[in-house]
């Protein structure tokens, strides 16, 4: 079986949470002996092998083992973030596919690669979606029409006139029936929350998703088997992008007010260089450290040098790697209540979890565990019996069944 | 037209027609939507297509001279006079090994050569002349040499009435069976994924009880503190009583659930339902047993992943779920192929498993499964439902696994034959195929990638007929391989060292070349199935495949010379044997 993936942007120019799980899923279809290939847009410049087609350049080229085949437009226009319809990139994702003959396309999200799922539907190529964020009903993606505020949804069109309203009614609802077509003719859709999975289905009429959760790639985590008595020291640290909206300031700041000298905070990550310099500012402790990024493969080090996770996002987070890869490490974590990452989280059983946003309720929980570090023994051993991340071949395993069921269809 | 009818209506009688098998067979009648029958009795038996699996056009037109000159149909004269006159529908499956893969032969020899001829003579000495006849008739009618190792189409069943289970929506909700499931586990270090295992076993919905049992042989890891963590029940045996029947038996005596499933520390359920999907597949279709296929994890190698694919489509399996029974034809081939249980994950009833239980220390859940079927029960293996499993081993491993696979086929298997090699000659053979390896393995790391499936498949041909030329080498390769693992590079050096070179400088006349040859047919096979581009990181790994598929061909073949063993042979048969029987 062929099967194009495609998405956004991909490997190596970016490397977030939807890049890891088509690398993912597409590396295992290829391992399952499926032909693949990953479709995606480039924001960068190409390399010197570029090829012409009509307004649009592309480069092919091997990310590991996967073929990849990167495109842009001549001309990218300003809008290419939160545009569903491109009438260039539809006759361009036409001749892909009549070149590539895929019996399947599996899209992990539609941002710059949309008319690709219009070409597959007019072409009459089966195409599963994976919605990895809030693209198809939100032209933001984040449900956050600014900084510190969040949305429920954009109830057909209402709530974006009144919250963003940079965008016109006649554009979102067009671009709302725009995505419900291109859903709507997906064989199937899959969400990695449940929460998304409810997103999407309350502002979707009719649309039915089914939750897979991501995987954790095994192979690569060790789990942190530490036992504690109360007279520890703890090592607390927040992992990811360095920009406001992740909310690492309230790590920072509830770290500074606890009262204890038992305690750490390493701060791993890059970002937005004024957010950063703002975050070394309010860390007047000595015992926080900023730790800069890690590859990949140092996750499973990293993450058995530390005690708990905090993870105080203030958007929502879909599902969130890092809480699941650090649960999976049997890591305790303590998450802002938002989105998919609190799916896995019993507050008090195995993690915790505070308001968003509130960093005296962050503080509280830090003090509190700070106060007898044996209770983490009780937190880690409920993870350890009862929470179940799945692994990557977990995950591609429910994918693979959808893929059969649709060639044995066709 | 009357004539055609007759024919038509004598065929149709016969039960030597299967449209279906017709159609499999031949892929392109699908679209040209015409009556396979109506084919078969204009065209398709002059062009050597089988009516089914019951008869074979060609062997019969070329056994029977008489049939050739009238230029008749063979099934037609067959069923008029042939059956009478006790003449043979098939050819004796000897050269039916036990792969599943179509080799291509090698296309640049004349078939009337002085190399040929040479080949003919060693071929007849080793395998005897009925297998030689069935190998001409494969050459002269251009059909892939089953010699070793067979091509992506899977071998037909030689006869069985095939079912497959057809496939079902897959199922939301998880309706509960009022049963009790014993997951029996034999274990020794079983690693931090192991309590990962646990905890995926224990989720399992659908089930009135699940309760675990270890097996234990002497873990000095976390394996026994994740079993109490899990309330398993811990056996505890001594490692040197470790058998696979026997550990496995024994968790059995202490199981209180209704069902036992078997499996084993490294393979992984897909989903909280597993279980379920696996019990409702018993329940539904009335088998004794169920057992599914396993899908490679994230980090499984090509070597693994081409043996498993191979295997699968040997049991046609690869998309679908089988119902075995016992095949009206049973050699080692059909009973294989139709008795097939694994124990990466084997579903019985606890009743049913007291009265026959495991036997031997290898290749049990097949016995097990053969045991079943010859009794008259069915059985299901499952292609849609799979395990996670899969293995990165050394080509060390694998040359131990060829020599015990070999050594367990002959020993359970009547009808298996063994070729008559003889370790004299067959260790200058492993020097000659090394150096060819070392050679080859060489151009390929140096090969302009990325390349396709289908170039590298000629080039690997090419340079396969080239070695017929070639003479015996007189030492070993001057830069010893990197892709070889430390205990594999020392045993070909070694033996080869030892007894390779005793035909230095004669031409090449031994048979490991072409066995490997099918056996790389395979690699190229699967190339030819899951990628389009081979780029530098795949060959890479298709350079660690090659050897490991050497390794493996040579294993079987020190296999045959271990079954035709004198006792004048100067290389110590016995440390050879103990050799590589250890460990697997």
């Amino acid at each position: 079986m062929k099967i194009l993936y495609a998405l956004h942007q991909f490997y190596p120019e970016y490397q977030a949470g939807t890049e890891k799980f088509i690398y993912n899923i597409a590396t295992m279809a290829q391992l399952n002996a499926n032909k693949v290939k990953v479709i995606t847009y480039r924001l960068g410049e190409f390399s010197h092998n570029e090829k012409k087609s009509d307004g649009v350049s592309y480069e092919e080229y091997f990310y590991k083992s996967l073929p990849i085949l990167a495109f842009k437009y001549n001309q990218q226009a300003f809008d290419i973030n939160f545009a569903t319809e491109n009438p260039v990139g539809l006759s361009f994702a036409r001749e892909i596919l009549q070149r590539e003959k895929p019996n399947l396309l599996h899209i992990g999200h539609l941002m710059r690669v949309f008319p690709f799922a219009q070409a597959a539907l007019e072409l009459e190529i089966p195409y599963i979606l994976t919605l990895t964020d809030f693209f198809t009903i939100c032209p933001l993606n984040t449900l956050s029409p600014a900084t510190g505020s969040l949305c429920n949804g954009p109830n057909g069109g209402e709530a974006c006139a009144r919250y963003c309203s940079k965008f016109t009614s006649q554009f979102i609802k067009e671009r709302l029936d725009s995505t419900k077509r291109v859903l709507s003719g997906a064989k199937e859709i899959f969400v990695p929350s449940t929460f998304v999975a409810n997103m999407i289905e309350s502002e979707m009429n009719g649309i039915k998703v089914t939750v897979n959760n991501h995987g954790i790639r095994q192979s690569t985590m060790q789990p942190n088997y530490k036992t504690y008595d109360d007279h520890d020291s703890l090592k607390f640290a927040s992992i990811g992008t360095l920009i406001s909206h992740k909310g690492t300031h309230l790590a920072i700041q509830a770290f500074e007010t606890l009262k204890t000298e038992h305690a750490e905070l390493d701060v791993y990550g890059v970002g937005e260089k004024s957010y950063t310099d703002w975050l070394k500012s309010l860390a007047r402790k000595s015992k926080v450290s900023f730790k800069g990024a890690f590859m990949a493969e140092d996750l499973a080090k990293v993450l058995n040098d530390i005690d708990v996770l905090i993870v105080p996002s203030l958007v929502y987070e879909t599902y969130s790697f890092v809480v699941h890869e650090a649960l999976s490490a049997e890591i305790p974590v303590i998450v802002s209540d938002l989105g998919g990452m609190t799916e896995k989280v019993l507050h008090g059983e195995n993690s915790y979890k505070f308001p968003a946003g509130n960093v005296d309720a962050l503080r509280d929980i830090m003090q509190k565990i700070l106060d007898k570090p044996s209770g983490l023994n009780r937190i880690k051993s409920n993870i350890r019996k009862s929470t179940l991340i799945p692994n990557i071949e977990q995950e591609y395993y429910v994918y693979q069944k959808a893929y059969k069921q649709i060639e044995k269809q066709a | 037209m009357k004539l055609f009818q007759s024919k038509r209506n004598l065929v149709k009688n016969s039960g030597l027609f299967d449209a279906q098998y017709y159609l499999d067979a031949n892929p392109d009648l699908e679209k040209l939507d015409i009556d396979p029958l109506k084919h078969f009795l204009e065209t398709g038996w002059q062009k050597g297509y089988n009516p089914s699996a019951h008869f074979d056009t060609k062997y019969y037109a070329t056994v029977n001279a008489d049939v050739l000159k009238e230029n008749e149909n063979p099934l037609i004269h067959y069923l008029r006079k042939g059956k009478k006159e006790g003449r043979k529908a098939l050819p004796d499956p000897n050269e039916m090994w036990q792969f599943s893969m179509k080799a291509t032969p090698f296309k640049k020899t004349p078939l009337l050569s002085y190399r040929n001829f040479q080949f003919a003579i060693n071929y007849i000495k080793a395998y005897g002349l009925k297998s030689f006849f069935n190998k001409v008739l494969n050459k002269i009618f251009s059909r892939p040499i089953f010699l070793g190792l067979r091509g992506s189409n899977p071998v037909k069943l030689l006869d069985a009435d095939k079912q497959f289970i057809p496939l079902k929506p897959r199922r939301s909700t998880v309706e509960p069976y009022d049963v009790s499931i014993s997951v029996i586990i034999p274990c020794l270090n079983a690693g931090d994924e192991f309590q990962f295992l646990l905890k995926v076993l224990k989720a399992q919905k659908g089930f009135k009880d699940i309760e675990i049992i270890i097996v234990d042989s002497g873990s000095t890891d976390r394996t026994l503190d994740f079993a109490e963590r899990f309330n398993a029940k811990v056996i505890q045996i001594k490692p040197e009583e470790f058998s696979h029947s026997y550990a496995r038996n024994l968790g059995a005596k202490h199981a209180s659930g209704d069902f036992l499933l078997f499996t084993v520390q490294d393979a992984l359920p897909p989903s909280d339902t597993w279980l379920h999907e696996m019990f409702t597949i018993l329940s539904d279709n009335q088998v004794a047993a169920v057992s599914c296929a396993e899908t490679p994890r994230e980090d499984a190698d090509l070597f693994y992943r081409q043996i498993c694919w191979n295997h699968y489509n040997f049991l046609e399996v690869q998309n679908a779920d089988r119902i075995f029974s016992l095949p009206k034809v049973q050699n080692h081939i059909s009973l294989r192929q139709n008795g097939q249980l694994s124990d990466l994950a084997n579903l019985i009833s606890r009743e049913l498993f007291e009265q026959y239980q495991y036997r031997l220390n290898y290749a049990e859940d097949i016995d097990l499964g053969i045991r079943l079927i010859k009794d008259g029960y069915k059985l299901a293996f499952l292609g849609t439902t799979r395990i996670i499993h899969s293995h990165n081993r050394p080509a060390y491993y694998f040359l131990k696994r060829g020599y015990v696979d070999n050594q367990f086929l002959s020993d359970i298997f009547s009808d298996f034959e063994v070729p008559k090699l003889h370790i004299e000659s067959f260790v200058p053979d492993i020097a000659f195929v090394f150096r060819f390896l070392a050679e080859l393995t060489e151009k390929l790391a140096t090969l302009p990638v990325p390349i396709s499936p289908d170039f590298f498949a000629g080039f690997i041909e090419n340079q396969f007929s080239q070695q017929l030329s070639r003479k015996y080498p007189e030492d070993l390769p001057k830069t010893p391989t990197t892709h070889l693992d430390t205990k594999a590079l020392s045993f070909f050096e070694t033996i080869i060292g030892q007894h390779g070179f005793t035909l230095k400088g004669k031409p090449y006349n031994g048979f490991l070349l072409q066995a490997y040859f099918g056996y790389v047919n395979i690699t190229t096979s699967y190339l030819k199935t899951a990628y389009e581009t081979i780029n530098e990181q795949l060959m890479s790994e298709i350079i660690s495949c090659l050897y490991k598929a050497f390794s493996i061909v040579v294993g079987a073949h020190l296999a045959y010379c271990a079954k035709n063993r004198t006792g004048d042979e100067s290389i110590d048969m016995d440390a050879l044997h103990k050799t590589l029987m250890a460990g697997v």
